[in-house]
């Protein structure tokens, strides 16, 4: 819903909300950042998102030697 | 000049397109107390998160890219980020198996990051760059 985040009481107006972000994870595969959500009035938490940036991803590695 | 054993970019790229080209794909997330891994031969229920918004086997997962190659690099990436939309899911979590519907749910593998939890929020995964460095799946 534009303009809206979703929270534990619903779809807010984005204004109603304070977004706080903490990186959790970070390392050569993947970074992901924690994003909290307030009550701007009250201070009261009310949920998170979680974005996660893949950056690399697996490897199958052939192992190729002389016979 | 001289002779060079490899096995070629070709089969790998034909290897990896057989399991992902065309494929209908799904994410499933899995508990951090849970064992998935490489050993899953296909999409399992054991472990896998539960709450509100999620349903069981996950969501579905963008396939427009089919297997590339770059030199004797076979790579393939979704073709969009993968996303949980308004979930709560109390319980810590902290991977993913992308599988094969099209293939009785076989497992294309499982990815792993930092144990998490959410709470009313949208979890997005999005994909790195498609490429023989970074794409999601590479045989190389």
């Amino acid at each position: 819903m534009d303009g809206h985040i979703f929270t534990t009481y619903g779809w807010l107006p984005a204004e109603r909300v304070e977004l706080r972000e903490t990186v959790t994870h970070d390392d050569e595969h993947i970074r992901l950042v924690r994003v909290d959500k307030y009550m701007r009035q009250t201070g009261e938490w009310i949920g998170n998102d979680i974005n996660g940036q893949i950056k690399k991803g697996h490897d199958l590695a052939a192992l190729q030697a002389q016979l | 000049m001289a002779n060079t054993q490899a096995i070629s970019g070709a089969m790998k790229q034909a290897a990896l397109g057989a399991v992902v080209d065309g494929k209908t794909l799904k994410a499933a997330l899995y508990l951090a107390s849970a064992t998935t891994n490489g050993t899953n031969a296909a999409y399992t229920a054991t472990g896998e998160v539960s709450g509100t918004n999620y349903s069981a086997g996950g969501v579905s997962v963008t396939n427009a890219n089919t297997a590339g190659l770059t030199s004797t690099t076979a790579y393939w990436t979704p073709s969009a980020s993968i996303t949980f939309t308004t979930v709560t899911l109390a319980t810590a979590f902290d991977a993913v198996m992308i599988y094969s519907t099209t293939d009785t749910n076989r497992n294309l593998g499982v990815f792993t990051f930092g144990s998490q939890t959410i709470t009313a929020g949208t979890f997005t995964l999005t994909m790195p760059t498609n490429d023989s460095s970074t794409g999601l799946i590479r045989f190389a």
